[in-house]
């Protein structure tokens, strides 16, 4: 696969990177990750990997944009209230950068459709709001062998860790979760973390530098600290219990 | 009595007001019973927080959602005894670490 002009004039500050180069941007043009939730982590996240160039995004949401959405959620506007958002993404990330192809998925994430919306993908991003869909999404990375970038946020707080099993704990090792509400939100943590999430993505995608893995980064954006908490498996984990680790 | 250290974060914050302190509990509890113990204090409202339910692969769970000297509990690497470890004068608990939202 080759760049093309245009190509090679949009990403070269980025291709100026050690190690980078014309090879790591083919890599990031041959990646296809899939992006689960078009919401306050999906906004910076979508729209970061899309200008990296990142070549085929699956980003899905079954949700429709409020206006109560705007205060984080900036791969939308006023303008489209009432659309799908995972169609709004895709009409502003394609705006973004045309090089790229973007599919919106609409469908609800469920045991019976996670397959079909994931399918094959180098990498899955999680920026969902809740942890009963987490978990449906790890049960299927897990068992497929594909890597997870899994982040939250509430207020100032978010986190990130990057999960690859056997490697690392599934996220069921990780949390069985937190109880659903409607939880408050400032739209610029779901920034630092959504930037920190692509971040660990392009890094993945392009094979330079190195992950966050078996450690969670915490962030207090009141206090403005990182912690970071070592991650271990649990032992007999009923998602990633089975699998042997080659690391 | 034994002195534990407790910290809360975000959600649990909002149920207790403050962001740690430290408690004087009866010698001899393990951390169920410690659970059982800061549930009463603070009521259902802090006690939704204290376990994760849910189902997994239609299984029903219940399990804590705390770290113990910045450690899962699960990890029977590390606590052999899991729930029924002792909670020894000195431990810290954290409540509402991880967060759920995106």
């Amino acid at each position: 696969m080759k760049l093309s002009q245009q190509e090679k004039e949009r990403y070269c500050r980025q291709m100026l990177m050690p190690g980078w180069g014309h090879e790591a941007q083919v890599r990031l043009k041959q990646s296809r990750v899939f992006i689960a939730g078009a919401g306050g982590l999906g906004s910076p996240v979508s729209i970061y990997l899309a200008v990296a160039g990142i070549g085929d995004l699956r980003i899905c949401d079954c949700g429709d944009l409020e206006l109560s959405n705007l205060n984080r959620q900036i791969l939308h506007d006023d303008s489209r209230i009432g659309w799908n958002k995972a169609l709004s993404a895709k009409a502003t990330l394609e705006r973004m950068n045309p090089d790229i192809t973007v599919a919106a998925l609409q469908e609800k994430i469920t045991h019976e459709s996670v397959a079909g919306l994931i399918g094959s993908v180098d990498l899955i991003l999680d920026c969902l709001d809740n942890f009963p869909t987490r978990h449906i999404i790890n049960e299927y990375a897990v068992n497929n062998g594909i890597p997870v970038i899994h982040a939250g946020v509430y207020g100032m707080q978010g986190q990130i860790t990057f999960i690859k099993a056997p490697e690392t704990p599934c996220l069921w090792c990780i949390s069985a979760g937190t109880p659903a509400a409607v939880f408050p939100i400032v739209g610029a943590t779901a920034g630092v973390i959504g930037c920190l999430e692509a971040l660990e993505a392009i890094k993945y995608l392009s094979g330079v530098g190195t992950n966050l893995m078996n450690r969670l980064l915490i962030w207090d954006g009141e206090k403005i600290e990182f912690m970071e908490l070592p991650q271990k498996k649990i032992v007999d984990c009923p998602v990633c219990g089975h699998l042997v680790s080659t690391g | 009595m034994a002195k534990i250290s407790c910290k809360y974060f975000v959600n649990v914050l909002s149920v207790t007001k403050k962001d740690g302190e430290i408690l004087e509990i009866p010698d001899g509890l393990n951390v169920e019973q410690f659970l059982d113990f800061i549930s009463e204090k603070y009521g259902p409202e802090f006690a939704k927080h204290v376990y994760a339910t849910g189902t997994l692969s239609g299984e029903p769970f219940k399990t804590p959602n705390i770290y113990l000297n910045k450690r899962r509990i699960q990890w029977v690497q590390d606590f052999p005894e899991g729930v029924k470890t002792k909670v020894k004068d000195g431990d810290e608990f954290w409540f509402g670490l991880i967060v759920g939202g995106g």
